[in-house]
This record gives structure tokens, sequence and C-alpha cells, in this order.
């Protein structure tokens, strides 16, 4: 009973904080690595990693969704792992008959076909891109933590429907042709709903209501962060030329 | 649309689309800053197939709603009210007024202002008829004609009995009218109904005339008459009045061509044969001896030669 009250107890403080749904996460690990192994019904030594990885998963969207008042959490959360492992399957039953490049060349060799194929990737510059961004990411998380945000908390602010992300990024589009909008919001830590409503012609309560999110949205538009912005450019400028 | 990784947790990592949209998904064992094209989101809502199976029932809901609302707008039954105006009265199966319509310009005039909303057809008829008496479009002896119409024969049959009893309760204390009731679904099928209302005001002048008439012509002549016989009538023992011939129809002021010619006639001046045979005895008709020269008269006197070639065949 006290263990019930315990998980219970530690789910409640993982919704608020990631790093103590990690912390769960890792402790009852071996709980959702037995869950999936029942579930996949593959021989010992057969690798799971793709369906753990999917049952981590739905072991976290189980901590985001449990209430302690309709019952005990591993139950729920073996179910949710479960029914998100046979909606896994459904989508994997589209490469049956397509033979993996993971696989083997012959059964004695430790070749896969993927190291076979001719390699047409410039590895060294891949490398240097991906450390720059790396950089570039980590210096935004920084950042971002110094005006008390973490992604998983703008992740989970982020807008859902269509009509309010074009109103955020009709915000966003006002911000960037008036730089000073940005400068000021990086100054103080403060998102300046007022004038980002008026300039936008959106509704102020729409963008309080994803504060978090415009606010990483606007420190990436800030000084540097070019490798990020350069993901983001092509289809920011496109939505709001099509939705202005 | 590509994604770009940004953290990494142990159960998942949040990527960021192209589109700017800050994700949580599986961490299938991505590197930060790896940019991916395909991903395994967390899921959000419900899945595809019961999301169909909602919107089915919800869609089955929405058109059932529909049908039996618009099966409860439709008019269920129609009754016109003719006076002089003319109303057209849409009832619902519970005989509420779902809509009143003018049938001509005093059926406006009657209308205006009028609120039938969650009323009854009784006393919308009742509420029409008065207004209709205050704005002298119904006066005593006249008519109140009702046309009803509806595909359900017990329907007509119940509230044609239900107004026809009603109206003879409702003017009864009013006035003389006539209730003509009309069932358009069996053609011209009517119920005549006269109602006797507060006794009339007698008037000497008009009872002389009605007792020459009866005297004179007969009232049974009268009655008789196929412009005035009714095709249903109907009569209820309560009131007397119903028994009598319709106090609306007017008298009849000229003799039926049959008698008409009688009384032009010098022969219909002799008393009728089922008057008593009177006695003569006591009249002097020595005025009338047979004494007078009559034989200016002799019809050996007249020259009927005259006649003789007549065209007519006598």
């Amino acid at each position: 009973m006290n263990e019930m009250i315990a998980i219970a107890d530690r789910v409640q403080a993982a919704k608020q904080d990631s790093l103590a749904a990690d912390d769960l996460i890792r402790d009852y690990l071996p709980f959702i690595r037995s869950e999936t192994a029942a579930l996949c019904k593959k021989r010992p030594g057969q690798s799971i990693d793709d369906e753990l990885s999917i049952a981590m998963l739905g072991f976290h969207e189980a901590i985001q969704g449990y209430n302690a008042s309709k019952g005990p959490f591993l139950g729920f959360a073996s179910r949710i792992m479960k029914h998100r492992l046979i909606d896994y399957f459904r989508q994997e039953k589209r490469h049956y008959g397509q033979i993996s490049l993971s696989t083997p060349v012959t059964n004695d060799s430790e070749t896969t076909l993927e190291e076979m194929l001719p390699d047409e990737v410039r590895h060294e510059e891949v490398y240097d891109s991906r450390q720059a961004t790396k950089q570039e990411i980590a210096e935004l998380s920084n950042q971002l933590s110094r005006f008390g945000l973490n992604l998983s908390a703008i992740a989970d602010n982020a807008p859902k429907q269509g009509r309010t992300k074009r109103q955020c990024l009709q915000a966003l589009k006002h911000a960037k042709a008036h730089p000073l909008i940005i400068q000021e919001t990086i100054r103080t830590g403060r998102l300046p709903l007022t004038a980002l409503a008026d300039g936008a012609g959106v509704e102020k309560k729409t963008l309080e209501r994803h504060r978090k999110y415009l606010m990483a949205l606007l420190v990436i538009y800030s000084n540097g962060y070019e490798m990020i912005r350069g993901h983001l450019k092509q289809v920011l400028v496109r939505q709001t030329e099509v939705h202005p | 649309m590509t994604y770009l990784v940004l953290e990494n947790h142990l159960s998942y990592s949040i990527v960021l689309d192209e589109a700017g949209d800050f994700i949580k998904v599986a961490n299938m064992g991505y590197d930060v800053g790896e940019t991916l094209t395909e991903i395994r989101t967390l899921k959000r809502g419900m899945s595809r197939p019961f999301q169909i199976a909602l919107g089915t029932v919800a869609a089955s809901v929405i058109i059932a709603f529909v049908v039996i609302l618009s099966t409860m707008m439709t008019a269920f039954g129609q009754v016109t009210l003719r006076i002089n105006p003319s109303v057209i009265i849409d009832v619902d199966r519970q005989n509420t007024v779902t809509r009143i319509q003018a049938g001509n310009r005093d059926g406006e005039t009657l209308l205006q202002g009028y609120e039938y909303k969650d009323k009854s057809l009784m006393p919308v008829i009742d509420e029409l008829v008065t207004r209709a008496i205050d704005d002298d479009f119904l006066l005593p002896g006249g008519k109140i004609a009702l046309d009803l119409n509806a595909r359900d024969e017990a329907w007509l049959d119940v509230t044609s009995s239900e107004i026809s009893a009603h109206l003879q309760s409702f003017m009864a204390d009013i006035m003389d009218v006539t209730i003509e009731i009309t069932r358009l679904d069996v053609g011209t099928q009517q119920v005549i109904i006269p109602v006797r209302g507060l006794p009339a005001r007698p008037d000497p002048a008009a009872e002389t005339d009605s007792e020459e008439d009866m005297t004179d012509y007969g009232i049974e002549e009268i009655t008789d008459s196929p412009l005035t016989r009714p095709t249903v009538r109907e009569t209820s023992p309560q009131t007397p009045a119903a028994t009598r011939p319709p106090v609306t129809n007017p008298p009849v002021t000229s003799p039926p061509a049959s008698i008409r010619p009688a009384a032009t006639n010098p022969a219909a001046t002799n008393p009728p044969a089922t008057n008593p045979p009177q006695d003569i005895s006591d009249y002097d008709d020595s005025s009338f001896d047979d004494s007078r020269d009559d034989s200016a008269y002799d019809a050996s006197d007249y020259d009927d030669s005259l006649y003789g070639d007549s065209p007519y065949d006598d």
C-alpha cells in the first residue's frame, strides 16, 4: 500500500518535472523491458530496442495522463504501453517483405547491407555541421533556462491547433519586422504581449496562453542560432505568406 | 518535413520541425543535432479508427436530430378559417400552432399584432373569432367556415368534432352564426351548425313579415329548397335552435315559381279548400238578381270567325 502511494507521489512529481520523470522511468526500466518482451514474443537475444523505445514513450505518456483516483499506476502504464506497441506493430506491417539495411550480407558475415552501399555522404562535413548545431542547441537551452524555461515545458506549451499556431507565427513575424521587440525581450526576459498582440492584430489571450512557446521562438530569432533558424526559415516564410 | 533533435530524455526526445513546432517523440537512440525524416510522436487524443467511429456516430445523431426537427416543424394539419378574413393555421402533432398566414387582405388586418407562439388550436380560433367580432368582420347571422386538411384521417375526425363542439359552446353566448366545417380529404363533406346565440331583440316588423311569409308560402317549401339544404346536417339535442332551419338563411322574399302565378290568377282569390264552408244564407244577394240584362254578353253576339284561321293548335 505504501509502495503504491509512493509511486503515485512520484508520478505526480514527474508530471511537473521532466528530470523526475526520467528518474522514475529509469527506476522502472526492468518493468518496462519485461512488459515489452512479453508483448513482442521475441526470442532471448533478439533486439527489442525499437520496441523498448516505444514502450518507454508509452510509460512517459502514462505519467502525463495518470489519475490516482482511477486505480494503480503500473496497471495503467502497462495498458498504455501495450496500446502503443500494438500501434507500432501495425505501422511496421507496411515494411513486411522488405529487407532491412541492417541485415547481414551473409549468415556468417557481420557486414550489413548498409555498409555495402556506395557512400556519397561527406561524413566530415556532416559531423562538423552536427557539432555546430549541437553547440547552438546547448546555447539555446542555457539561454532558455536563464528565463526559467526548458524544452520539455516549451513542447508542452506549443499550440496544437493550426489557427492558434498561425496567430503565434503572426506575432513572430511582427517581432521580426520590429527588432527592438526581440532585443527588449532578451534584455528583460519578459514577453511584450500587448505590443505583439496589437502589432500582429491577434488576441492577447491567445499569445498569453502560449507564452513559453513564443518566448522560445523570439530567442531563436535573436542574435545567433543561424543553424536552427536555417532549419525553420523557409517554412515560416511560406506559412506567414499563406496565412497573412 | 524534417525534424531537428534538440534534447534527449530517457523515454523521449524533443524535436523541432520546420514549421516551428516543438514535438515530443520516441527516443529511438537519436543524437542531439541530428536531423530526422520520420518520427514517432507521443499519442495525442484519439486513434484514427476511434475518431472515424465517433465522427460517424456524431453525424448519425445530427442527421436524426435534423430529421426529427424537420418532422416536428412540418405542419401536421392545416385549418383555414374563413369569415371574411381568411386565415391559414398550421398545427403540429400536438395541435400547437406552428404558423399562421393571412389568406387575404382582411386576414392580414385580423392578424396584425397577433401572437400565436406556443398556443393551441382552440384558443387561437377563439381569439381570432373574437378579433373578427371586435373588428366587425363577423356580425350576427354571419358564417364561420373552417376547412380542415391533413393526411391523418383520425386527426381530421377528432379535430372536426372538437372544433364544432367547441365553437358551438363558444358562440352560443355571443351571437347567432352558422359554423361550416369542411374536410378537404373527402371532397366537400360539410358540417353546418347553426348556433343560436343570445336571444335577439324582437323586431315587430320582421316578425309580421315572417308570419306573413309563413302563412303565404309555407316554411316547409322554403327549407326544402335545394339552395338551402345542407349536405350533412348535424343536430344537437342540447341546442333547440339547432333543430330549426338555419337562422342565417335569408328569408325567401319571392315565392317559388310554382306559386307565383297563383297570386295574379283571379281563381286564387277563392277561399282555400281547407277553409270551412261559409253560411251564406244571411247575405242579401238581391243586388245580384238574375233579372239583370246580360244579353249584351250573349255569346251569339261574338263573331269568332276571326279566330277560325288560328295557326295555333288548340
